[in-house]
C-alpha cells in the first residue's frame, strides 16, 4: 500500500480529492472547492514555522533621557521670572522686557525674580513668523464664524498677543509591535433553485518594526495639552541646538512637567499609532477585527467547520493577547517650541488662542452667542417647516 | 303478578323507546336520508355528533340525501331546503347544509352555509372538507363521508373562534364578505400629517445647520496618534500570516410562487356568497359526481 496522503479540507476535516472536472481539489462532504495553489498554501501554512508566542512584545515603553545640559555660569544673567498675581502662571523673558499681560489669562503680571533654572534645553524651532503674522492671523480666525458675539470681536487687545518658547519633551523610538486579527470574506452566488452564500474566516496575524521620532508633549503645566496637540504637527528638521541667544525678544516656558511625566502620553499615542500601521497591512478581506479567541471559536463554530486538530493546537497555543508593543532604545530630549499666545475674557471664561509660530496653524475655541443661536435655529426651523409642509400638501 | 309484571314490562318499554322519539322530536332531524344511504343506527350516530356541535357552537349542522333534485340547481335546492325548514341557530341561522343528491346525469354533493357559516367554513374550508368527504362519497361509504363532514366542521368551527378562520391568507382581503373595495380618500386638505413631516424636517435641519455653525467655533483638540512622527518607510513586518481558518457554504431554496389553483370567480380569500330565493345569504360550493 502506497503512502497516501490524507488531503485534509479546512473547512470539515474530511478527505479532499482532484475533482477533474473542475480541476481543483474538492471536498464531497462540504462542498468546499480549492484551487491547487491555495491547496498548496494549507500545506505550507501547517508546515510554517510558528510566531514564537512567548516572544511577542508586551506593552512597554522606555525613554532614556540623554539630555542633561545645564546652563553655563552667566548664561541666564538677564532672564528674569514674571509671575502673575491672578493665575499663578510664570514666563521667563529678559529683564527688560516691560510689565505686560500675562498670556494664560489676560491679566497683568510682575517680575519675581531671577531666573534660575537647572536644565537647559537641548534643542530649539525658532520663531519664523512675526507678532505681526501672528495678529493678521488672529483676525483671520475670527473672520465668518457666525455665532461669535460681536462684543468678543471688537475687543481690541489683540497687541498683547506674545511670542512664548514652550517646553516639549520629545520622544523618540524605535519599536516593536504585533497584532491578530480576524478576518472574513463573504461571497454570493445564486442558481435556478438555490442562493448560496459562502464565508470564509481568516486567522490574521502581523508582526514588525517601525520607527517614530520626536513625538512632543507639552512640559508646562500652565498651557493646555489639547491646545499644543492642536498646534501640531511641527517639523523638528528645522531645530537647532538651543543657544540663549534665540530667547532674546521672546517670553520662555520653563518646563514644571518632567518627562517621566509625559511618558504616558507619548506612550499612549505610539501604542495608538503602531495599531494603525499594522492594520493599514491587512488588506482584501470584507470584514476585520481585533482577534479574540471567544468570539473566533464562537464564529467557527457556528459555520460548523471543524479544523484538524493539529490546527486547533496551534491556535491554542498562541492564547489571547491579540497586540502589544514595546520601545526598543527610547529616547527623550529636551525642546523648545515657538508658539504665539494670547488670553481673553468673555462672560467670566478665558478663550486662550495660540499660533504655532513655525507654520502658522492658529487655533483656539470661541465663545458662542447663545441668544443667537437659538433664533438662528427657531427661524431656520419655521421656514423648513414651513417649505416642507408646503410641499407635502401639494403632492398629497 | 303476572299481569302486573307484563304492565311494568310494557311501561319499561315505552319508556325506554319513548326518550328515542322524544329526542327526535325535540331536536327535529338533522340528518335527512331521502336517499336511503344510510342505516338507523348511523343516522343516530351522526345526529349524536351534530347534537354535540350544536350544544358547543350554537351552530346547526345538517344533511340531506335525495334521490334527485329535479330541475332545480344543487345550490339553490340547499339553500331552499334550509330556509324553507327553518334550520340554523340563532338570528343568522348561523349553520350549514350537506347536500348528497343523485340523478341521471350523476349527482353529485354541494355544501350551503349561513349566518355564521359563512364566516367559519370559508371557501377555502368547503375545500377542505369536500376534499375528506368527496372521495368517500365517491367510494358510496356515505356513512365514513358524513361523520367526516361533522368533524371538519367541528374543526373549522374551533378555528373560527381562535379568530382565524381556516382560510388562504396568502391575499390581503380576507374578511371582505362582500367583495367591495372602500375607495381610497383624496383630499386635498391640509392635514396634521404635512406639518408633522413639515415639522420633522424643519427639526432635523435646523439643528443640523445649528452644529454646523457651532462646529466653526471649535478648533482645539487632542491628538489620538502619533502618525505626524513616524518615520516614513521605517516599517519593516518581521512575520506575518494569513491562515483561511474556516470555510462554510450555505444555501438556501429560492421560494416559488405556489398559486393555489385559479378558482372561477373567486378572488382567493373569504367566502363567496350568494342570496337565496328567500332572500338569506349563503355561502357553498360543491362537487359533481
Amino acid at each position: 500500500m502506497s503512502e497516501l496522503n490524507e488531503y485534509k479540507c479546512p473547512a470539515c476535516g474530511g478527505a479532499m480529492e482532484f475533482d477533474s472536472s473542475l480541476q481543483k481539489m474538492k471536498c464531497p462532504y462540504c462542498d468546499t472547492v480549492m484551487d491547487m495553489e491555495e491547496f498548496q498554501k494549507l500545506d505550507e501554512i501547517l508546515d510554517a514555522p510558528e510566531p514564537d508566542y512567548d516572544e511577542l512584545p508586551e506593552d512597554s515603553f522606555h525613554w532614556d533621557n540623554e539630555g542633561g545640559n545645564e546652563w553655563e555660569a552667566g548664561e541666564t544673567d538677564n532672564l528674569s521670572v514674571f509671575t502673575c498675581k491672578s493665575c499663578g502662571g510664570e514666563i521667563v523673558g529678559d529683564s527688560t522686557l516691560a510689565a505686560t499681560e500675562c498670556p494664560y489669562c489676560g491679566n497683568n503680571v510682575v517680575i519675581t525674580g531671577r531666573f534660575q533654572g537647572k536644565l537647559k534645553p537641548d534643542y530649539v524651532i525658532p520663531f519664523k513668523l512675526s507678532k505681526e503674522d501672528a495678529m493678521a492671523k488672529y483676525k483671520e480666525h475670527i473672520k465668518g464664524k457666525y455665532l461669535l458675539p460681536k462684543s468678543f470681536a471688537s475687543e481690541n487687545h489683540i497687541q498683547e498677543i506674545k511670542g512664548i518658547y514652550v517646553p516639549f519633551w520629545l520622544f523618540s523610538s524605535k519599536v516593536r509591535g504585533f497584532a491578530r486579527y480576524e478576518a472574513e470574506n463573504t461571497r454570493s452566488w445564486s442558481d435556478n433553485q438555490f442562493q448560496y452564500s459562502e464565508v470564509t474566516m481568516y486567522d490574521v496575524f502581523r508582526a514588525g518594526t517601525m520607527e517614530f521620532e520626536n513625538i512632543p508633549v507639552d512640559g508646562s503645566s500652565m498651557i493646555p495639552d489639547a491646545l499644543m496637540e492642536s498646534l501640531e504637527p511641527f517639523d523638528f528638521s528645522q531645530a537647532v541646538p538651543f543657544k540663549t541667544a534665540y530667547l532674546a525678544g521672546f517670553f520662555a516656558n520653563r518646563f514644571d512637567v518632567d518627562d517621566k511625566a509625559c511618558e504616558a502620553r507619548a506612550s499612549e499615542r505610539l501604542k495608538k499609532s503602531v495599531s494603525d500601521i499594522l492594520r493599514g497591512t491587512v488588506q482584501g478581506y470584507g470584514a476585520v477585527s481585533p482577534y479574540s479567541s471567544n468570539s473566533f471559536y464562537g464564529k467557527l463554530g457556528e459555520m460548523g467547520s471543524g479544523l484538524g486538530t493539529e490546527y486547533v493546537d496551534q491556535f491554542a497555543r498562541s492564547g489571547d493577547r491579540n497586540n502589544g508593543v514595546e520601545t526598543i532604545e527610547g529616547k527623550v530630549k529636551y525642546a523648545m517650541y515657538p508658539v504665539y499666545m494670547l488670553s481673553s475674557t468673555y462672560e467670566g471664561k478665558t478663550y486662550t488662542f495660540a499660533m504655532n509660530g513655525q507654520t502658522g496653524k492658529f487655533v483656539g475655541d470661541l465663545p458662542e452667542d447663545k441668544k443667537k443661536s437659538k433664533l438662528s435655529s427657531l427661524r431656520t426651523f419655521l421656514i423648513t417647516a414651513a417649505i416642507v409642509t408646503l410641499i407635502a400638501w401639494f403632492f398629497s | 303478578m303476572k299481569r302486573f309484571l307484563a304492565i311494568i314490562a310494557v311501561l319499561v318499554l315505552c319508556f325506554t323507546t319513548l326518550p328515542l322519539t322524544v329526542f327526535a322530536s325535540d331536536y327535529g332531524s338533522n340528518v335527512m336520508d331521502y336517499a336511503d344511504v344510510l342505516d338507523d343506527s348511523q343516522e343516530e350516530t351522526l345526529e349524536r355528533e351534530i347534537r354535540t356541535i350544536r350544544d358547543r357552537y350554537d351552530f346547526d349542522v345538517v344533511i340531506v340525501t335525495v334521490d334527485s333534485i329535479g330541475s332545480a340547481t344543487e345550490w339553490d335546492y340547499a339553500d331552499d331546503y334550509y330556509d324553507d325548514n327553518g334550520y340554523g341557530c340563532g338570528v343568522n341561522r348561523d349553520g350549514c347544509l350537506m347536500l348528497v343528491y343523485f340523478g341521471p346525469d350523476g349527482g353529485g354533493a354541494y355544501l350551503s352555509t349561513c349566518g355564521y357559516g359563512i364566516t367559519a367554513i370559508t371557501d377555502k374550508g368547503i375545500d377542505l372538507i369536500m376534499d375528506d368527504a368527496f372521495p368517500k362519497m365517491v367510494d358510496g361509504n356515505f356513512y365514513e363521508a358524513f361523520r367526516m363532514y361533522n368533524s371538519d366542521v367541528d374543526y373549522l368551527l374551533e378555528m373560527a373562534k381562535t379568530g382565524t378562520p381556516y382560510d388562504d391568507y396568502g391575499d390581503s382581503t380576507y374578511g371582505d364578505n362582500s367583495w367591495n373595495y372602500e375607495p381610497v380618500e383624496h383630499t386635498r386638505s391640509l392635514g396634521g400629517s404635512q406639518l408633522g413631516i413639515g415639522g420633522f424636517f424643519g427639526a432635523i435641519v435646523a439643528w443640523i445647520n445649528n452644529k454646523r455653525h457651532k462646529g466653526q467655533l471649535r478648533s482645539v483638540s487632542s491628538k489620538y496618534t502619533a502618525s505626524d512622527y513616524f518615520k516614513r518607510d521605517s516599517l519593516a513586518i518581521t512575520e506575518q500570516y494569513d491562515r483561511m481558518a474556516g470555510h462554510h457554504v450555505n444555501r438556501m431554496p429560492i421560494p416559488r410562487n405556489t398559486s393555489s389553483g385559479p378558482r372561477t370567480g373567486s378572488m382567493g380569500g373569504g367566502s363567496h356568497t350568494h342570496v337565496s330565493h328567500s332572500g338569506t345569504t349563503h355561502g357553498g360550493g360543491g362537487r359533481r359526481f
